[in-house]
């Protein structure tokens, strides 16, 4: 069958299975994969606390950060967390104006996957600084000396960004998720149950009148959160590109990482999503057309950020910069260059086998191919730090990054976190959104 | 006379706004109503949301207020940075942008509450019986006896006219 | 212990030393001027041995504790400069682990102790000519200690002196030739370290770069000639340079006498070698009379003495021959380290006391110093450290630092100073005139009597001499023998020279530039100090041609096993552009065993290899790697320019006007500027390079050491570096220096990035950092163009939060903030505050930079770029001044002027 002619729905769905599917989940008790999943995160999130610990106790200098190469994991970790969190905000926020339906089974998720991106992508740049107690001087306050934060930086604008981000994401998702959770009060078996999801659902009742205002905030969340959502990364591209450092210093950067945002986005859901359809048995739900959709669109992200690396090469070529022309000559020939080939054929490459039917239809491909996105996303910010900084423009400054043990530690900790969130999530939030599905089956009910 | 709702249950969307406009006909308009998903095509039956207005207004105020903190902040310690202008404004873009989305955003959710009554821990249709599948598969419309066109035999009449499975009267 | 450990230890002993209250000054001493504007701050003239001579300098005070030492401008040998030894020499003075205690077989015992047991011995060695009393020592020039060895001499018939120079002598047969480098037309040295590690160094350094200094109208400056196998400090500066391996050097001078006499001669070198001996010849013959030949202390009396009668045939205007005021010659000296050796191992010695030496450690093993050593009844060693000779001697006896005792020395001029202490020593300790005086006599008598009675016949007993000697750092006085004197020429050197064996590998014996012979391993500033042309700290390695390294097939790091006749060990390669061929380069003054928890075990000891017989370099029989790989730590990530225009070379005949940087637009508003508007101008062509300047801001600004694992990492703390890159031919590359500060940029990228306004520009145009606010994003050292930037990764100021051997005007760093040149800001609120109270508008040279104090070669000038009469503003404003990365546009205040090389003659 031809797999673009998919339901998103699998049919005999009703607005009573649906509730009683998705709905159930939170609601019964927890299975033993889910369990073993937690104890995985917490143990992640153990090691995340260590290495925190250490890190306040000696200083950054546990990390392999020096000069010239003063920003490290920390910076690579960051961006590549904010960029995974690009994807939930899209498909909730710019497929619902473009009205994507298919978009409706993997909203909730993806938008919960945006959250605890962003609050894994949130912890590093505190961490990076060498005095994280006073990361508030970054904040506007009526400071008793008089003085304010020095907006001209970056920094400041990333702060503002991925703040605003945080919290526009959680009262996006955190709207979209009020009727269902009255629907668990609803149901709830154990009156801690109900208090406890009565409470988060405010007092939702579904007047019909309310329908009305909560669609139309939705409609305007979504607005908002479209040009939020290009704006983050951009920001995050500026950080980079407001330097002047040769291969930092370039105009493409913005669109280019919002590109690479959105496509490390798209694998991180099919990474997590893939599985986890299998695990919670919503395939009815999550259909072979939703994976092929999503594919889709990781071809296509991929190839934007393909022409991004090209015009960076591009632009070094015709700037005819010594510097420029010698940074980007560094990053293909360089002591990285490995770094760099592999980021290149996991990012160029391998989404190519996407053109495939085949692929697309294929679980286990889909899978592999999205990890192999994850790794060469997570490449491609290393290059960009990494290379960006250790060769600039004084030969005789220029140095090597090698990561240390606690390097390593702080980043797997960050995925330990991400893991138990997700896990939390899972267990005690519905993953698709229930009234989005309800109209769902009523349009198709509809349509004779 | 003490106050009284009289509700009727629906199982399809189809029904309810059968119901809905039947009772509109009538003249009705005090309803408490409780449906497990937006429905389709009432929006046209009631006056324009105003929520809008209220995510303007936090842009407008995010915005304003961001880009006049920013001008305001380089005057008030004034520092020589890199050469720049003390007004450096395409630096201060940024920032006012993420403000002005954070307070719509902010505002947005403060106007659903403010319009939607919320939080609340009460309801007035908390007594009809199966109410709480409401927020599952079930649509219910209710009828305030405080409504001046009250009257609770056509009211019952023109629910199951509308094909109401089961029709309830408790008070709220 | 390990070294990080220790380096905390060590910044918490300064934190000791000055805690809060004020140091009890020393007995008798004199400070150099009355009445200056702070009232805490006093400054001592003193001076300093460097390898038994003298040189003048000043210690600055601070609440009575000493905190900075500066070159004495009274003083000949000064000139107001110093070298890296005395910048580094303040923090020997706070050093944890100098020895405070006497030890007896080890065990710490008391000096009443060790009078018991010399008791016994002193009656013995006055009344019997057997057994045989030895002193070992260094040379000296100190006329106090010479009188006690006398004095010893006299009064115990078995008494015997040996000396010991173990960084060899730069005296030829009791001679030591004077350059008048200023006037010096043609410049050529061979195996001499002229402008770094020779006696008059300063004084070369000052005059040769008075000379390159470029100035419109100047007569060109000398041509500069270096023959060297291994790059020097000196060789690096020269306008023309030959690699050559030592066993080839004896023919070269023959040589250029050859092609002196006759212009059509043939060499008879390699080809590279003919073209250099003939330029040289050429040069030489049109500047008859202004040559200066140097040949340094490594060369054999073959090439020494043509190097003279070359100078008295070519240099008559400019070379003169004193007797040399060191006692290498010194008639009642018995002999050296060999001649003790073979009385050791005939048993004829009984007691041997050692001054201040360590030969268990640094002299050849192929001598078995330390088994003779042990073997001798009963020895005395007195040196600042527990030592490897303090371990094998009886007695250990601290010895006084030299700022902590009173003493006198000659400058390689001819001149004595008195050495007076700047502090009260911290446990009770001598220095060796004290306890030569205390052997012979039996009874103590202190220093500063010793001193005094040493020049009672000079005027020592007029009070005012006494203090003007004191307060000017020098005696006025003038000493016998000062006058200068023809030596003789050598009949030896008419004849034909024998070539060396060309083709075996052979080993040279280097002193480490840093540590030397291992004297200074214990000063954590110069282990970490990046040393000259490898920029290596921490540790030595063998040196390496890129040639033979990759005939070798050798990557640096790659352990090497180097065997000669005298033994073998292993070390680590390191290759170094513009290396003599078929040479490997050992340095010495590593592998130390017993040097305190700093130096204990870094790099190999190329003592292993070393011969007694031929000390400076030998064959070496086999070379083969290891298999192992150990890389040396090197603060320089890469030495070649890669075509950018960063350290400019130009010919010193086109002085180009096309260099005037071209008028670079902006999209701001131009901003006022201040008055005074600082800048600095550090003048390539002047600047040797020689790492006083980084050594200077490390001591005035409190700048951590962070050890070797950190440097490795790339986190070194200098706030000055001195970038050194290799231009041209590999097999003969021209060398530049350029010091690195902050360039303290109009536009400064760093500013625009701080999230949290910690660096912003001042109204004098300074890029400050303000510590206080800082947060360490660190995106402000991303975004330095020049990565001057330095951060606090780890705690590397230590408990030192209110450092008294450190600076009390500057601020210790907490962990996680930024720090970088500040251009001195103490030294320009000091200058202000003393013009303000004096009454008077600053004036130019009223501030002055640690850096530029400190520079023997007067290449970095700093002042007010708004006053256009100012040193600055001249040096900024003249043809060849240019600014690093201008095409950035950030403005820099400090601006280079390009380095002035003779071009080779076509």
């Amino acid at each position: 069958m031809n797999p673009s002619c998919d339901p998103l729905l699998a049919p005999g769905e009703t607005l009573h299975s649906v509730t009683e599917k998705i709905g159930d989940i939170p609601l019964a008790r927890a299975p033993r994969w889910w369990w073993a999943g937690l104890a995985a995160g917490f143990g992640g999130a153990m090691l995340l606390a260590v290495s925190v610990g250490w890190l306040f106790f000696r200083g950054i200098g546990i990390w392999g950060n020096n000069i010239p190469v003063a920003w490290g994991f920390a910076i690579v970790n960051f961006v590549w967390w904010i960029g995974i969190g690009h994807a939930g905000t899209f498909i909730s926020a710019i497929l619902l104006l473009l009205h994507q339906r298919w978009r409706t089974s993997i909203n909730r998720f993806t938008e919960a996957m945006t959250l605890f991106a962003v609050a894994c992508a949130g912890i590093f740049p505190l961490l990076h600084l060498g005095r994280p107690q006073y990361f508030y001087w970054l904040l506007p306050y009526p400071d008793t000396m008089g003085l304010w934060p020095q907006f001209r930086s970056p920094l400041v604008w990333d702060i503002f960004a991925v703040a605003t981000y945080a919290t526009v994401s959680l009262l996006f998702w955190y709207v979209g998720l009020l009727p269902d959770l009255a629907t668990l009060r609803d149901r709830a078996r154990t009156r801690g149950a109900a208090l406890a999801y009565g409470l988060l659902a405010l007092g939702w009742r579904g007047d019909a009148r309310h329908w009305v205002h909560h669609e139309r905030l939705y409609l305007l969340l979504a607005g908002l959160a479209t040009p939020l959502v290009v704006s983050v990364h951009s920001i995050v591209g500026l950080d980079f590109a407001v330097a002047l450092l040769p291969g930092w210093h370039s105009t493409v950067f913005p669109p280019y990482f919002v590109a690479g945002a959105i496509f490390s986005g798209f694998a991180m859901v099919l990474t997590l999503v893939i599985p986890l359809r299998r695990l919670y048995r919503l395939e009815a739900y999550i259909t072979p057309r939703h994976l092929e959709l999503m594919a889709k669109v990781l071809l296509a992200t991929g190839w934007m950020v393909a022409y991004g690396y090209f015009c960076e090469f591009f632009s070094a070529w015709r700037s005819g910069d010594l510097y420029e022309r010698f940074a980007a000559a560094n990053r293909a020939t360089g002591p990285y260059a490995w770094c760099f080939w592999l980021l290149l054929a996991a990012n160029v490459l391998t989404p190519q086998l996407l053109w495939s039917r085949l692929c697309r239809a294929s679980e286990w491909a889909l899978f592999a191919i999205a990890l192999v996105v994850n790794v060469g996303m997570w490449l491609e910010r290393f290059v960009i730090v990494v290379t960006g900084l250790h060769r600039d423009f004084l030969p005789a400054a220029w140095g090597m990054f090698r990561p240390t043990f606690w390097d390593w530690s702080t980043f797997a900790g960050t995925g330990g976190l991400f893991l138990a969130l997700l896990f939390l999530f899972l267990r005690f939030l519905p993953a698709i959104s229930m009234s989005e599905m309800r109209t769902l089956v009523v349009q198709r009910e509809s349509i004779p | 006379m003490s106050l009284t709702i009289i509700t009727g249950e629906f199982a399809t969307e189809a029904a309810f706004l059968r119901a809905w406009r039947a009772l509109r006909a009538a003249g009705l308009n005090r309803f408490e109503t409780s449906v497990p998903h937006a429905v389709s095509g009432l929006e046209d039956e009631l006056p324009p949301t105003p929520i809008a207005r209220f995510v303007l207004g936090g842009a407008a105020c995010g915005g304003i207020g961001a880009y006049l903190l920013q001008a305001w902040a380089a005057r008030d310690y004034p520092l020589n940075v890199s050469g720049r202008p003390l007004h450096s404004w395409p630096a201060f873009i940024p920032v006012t942008f993420e403000l002005a989305v954070l307070l719509a955003t902010l505002a947005g959710v403060a106007g659903l509450c403010w319009l939607c009554g919320l939080p609340r821990l009460d309801s007035p249709l908390r007594d009809i019986p199966g109410i709480e599948r409401a927020t599952q598969d079930r649509y219910f419309l209710g009828v305030r006896s405080d409504d001046p066109r009250f009257a609770a035999v056509e009211v019952r009449h023109r629910l199951r006219e509308a094909g109401a499975e089961h029709i309830t009267e408790a008070a709220p | 212990m390990d070294r990080r450990a220790f380096l905390q230890a060590m910044a918490a002993s300064l934190a000791l030393a000055g805690t809060g209250c004020r140091g009890r000054p020393p007995h008798g001493i004199i400070s150099r001027v009355e009445g200056t504007a702070a009232v805490e701050v006093e400054w001592f003239a003193t001076v300093m041995p460097s390898e038994g001579y003298g040189r003048g300098i000043v210690v600055r005070t601070n609440h009575g504790h000493p905190t900075k030492v500066e070159g004495n401008p009274d003083h000949p040998e000064s000139l107001g400069a110093t070298d890296v030894f005395a910048q580094a020499a303040i923090l020997s003075l706070h050093d944890p682990v100098r020895s405070r205690t006497p030890r007896h077989a080890g065990n710490p015992a008391t000096w009443e102790q060790f009078a018991e047991a010399w008791e016994i011995r002193r009656t013995r060695f006055r009344t019997n000519s057997t057994p045989i009393l030895a002193i070992l020592a260094e040379p000296t020039t100190s006329p106090t200690w010479l009188r006690q060895i006398h004095a010893l001499l006299d009064d115990f018939p078995s008494a015997r002196w040996y000396q010991h120079a173990p960084l060899g002598s730069h005296s030829h047969r009791g001679h030591l030739p004077e350059f008048d480098l200023a006037q010096a037309e043609v410049i050529l040295t061979v195996e001499s370290d002229l402008l770094y590690r020779h006696p008059a160094a300063l004084r070369h350094g000052r005059a040769l770069a008075g000379r390159r200094l470029s100035e419109p109208g100047k007569p060109l400056p000398p041509r500069f000639y270096a023959i060297e196998a291994v790059p020097s400090v000196t060789g690096a500066v020269a306008d023309f340079r030959l690699p050559m391996a030592p066993a080839r050097l004896s023919a070269i001078l023959p040589a250029v006498d050859r092609c002196l006499r006759d212009p059509a001669a043939a060499p008879g070198l390699e080809p590279a070698a003919d073209g250099f001996v003939r330029d040289l010849a050429d040069a030489m013959r049109r500047a008859r009379g202004r040559v200066v030949v140097s040949a340094g202390p490594a060369c054999n009396d073959r090439i020494r003495d043509w190097s003279d009668r070359l100078n008295l045939h070519y240099g008559r205007d400019v070379v003169r021959w004193r007797r040399d005021v060191r006692s290498d010659r010194n008639p009642r000296c018995h002999g050296g380290l060999a001649d003790l050796a073979a009385a050791i191992t005939v048993g004829e010695i009984d007691t041997l006391v050692v001054c201040g030496l360590n030969p268990a450690y640094a002299a050849a093993r192929d001598l078995r110093y330390g088994e003779l050593h042990a073997r001798i009844p009963f020895t005395v060693h007195l040196g600042e450290h527990w030592d490897e000779t303090a371990m094998l001697s009886t007695w250990h006896l601290p010895e006084a630092h030299f700022l902590e005792s009173w003493s006198d020395l000659r400058g390689a001029g001819g001149i004595a100073s008195i050495q007076q202490p700047v502090r009260l020593p911290e446990a009770e300790s001598r220095n060796a005139a004290e306890l030569l005086h205390y052997l012979r006599s039996g009874t103590t008598a202190g220093s500063e009597t010793l001193v005094r009675e040493t020049w009672r016949a000079a005027g020592a007993n007029d009070e005012d001499r006494w203090v003007s000697w004191l307060q000017r750092g020098i005696v006025d006085e003038p000493m016998h023998g000062d006058e200068f004197v023809t030596p003789p020429e050598d009949g030896t050197a008419e004849l034909p020279p024998s070539v060396g064996k060309a083709d075996g590998l052979s080993a040279l014996f280097t002193p480490d530039p840093n540590v030397l012979d291992g004297r200074w391993s214990a000063n954590a500033w110069l282990q970490e100090l990046p040393k000259p042309l490898t920029q290596l700290a921490w540790g030595n390695a063998i040196l390496l041609s890129p040639a033979l390294a990759s005939r070798l097939g050798v990557q640096n790091g790659d352990v090497l096993r180097c065997s000669t006749a005298s033994g073998e060990l292993d070390a680590p390669a390191w290759t170094m552009a513009g290396q003599a061929d078929n040479t490997v380069a050992l340095s010495l003054g590593y592998g130390r065993r017993s040097a305190g928890p700093l130096a204990s075990g870094l790099g190999y000891d190329a003592n292993l290899a070393r011969s007694a017989e031929s000390p400076w370099h030998t064959a070496v029989l086999a070379l083969r790697k290891t298999g192992g790989h150990a890389l040396p730590v090197c603060a320089q990530g890469h030495f070649q320019m890669d075509g950018r225009d960063l350290a400019r070379v130009l010919e010193p005949a086109i002085a180009s006007p096309a260099l005037a940087p071209a008028h670079r637009t902006s999209l701001y508003p131009p901003r006022a500027g201040g008055n005074p508007a600082w800048g600095m101008s550090i003048d390539l062509s002047a600047c040797l390079g020689c790492n006083a300047c980084v050594l200077a801001c490390q001591a005035e600004n409190n700048i951590p050491v962070v050890g070797r694992e950190q440097v490795a990492r790339g986190r070194e703390m200098h706030w000055l570096r001195i970038d050194r890159y290799v231009t041209g031919d590999p097999a003969q590359p021209r060398f530049v220096a350029q010091p690195v500060p902050c360039m303290h940029c109009e536009n400064a990228p760093c500013e625009v990035v701080c999230p949290v306004g910690a660096t912003v520009h001042s109204s004098e145009g300074l890029n400050d950092m303000v510590y206080n606010r800082c947060i360490g994003t660190r995106y402000c050292s991303n975004n330095c163009p020049y990565k001057v930037r330095r951060f606090n990764f780890l705690d590397y100021g230590g408990d030192a939060r209110a450092a008294g051997g450190a600076n009390p005007r500057v601020t210790i760093r907490e962990r996680g903030v930024m720090e970088k040149c500040t251009y001195c800001v103490q030294r320009i609120n000091a200058g202000r505050i003393a013009a303000e109270v004096a009454g008077r508008p600053l004036r130019d040279g009223d501030v002055r930079t640690a850096c530029q104090q400190v520079c023997p070669a007067s290449a970095i000038v700093f002042g007010n770029l708004a006053d256009p009469a100012s040193e600055v503003s001249r040096r900024a404003a003249s043809p060849t001044s240019y600014a690093l990365l201008d095409e950035l546009n950030t403005r820099p205040r400090t601006t280079y002027r390009a380095a002035l090389r003779h071009p080779p003659r076509p």
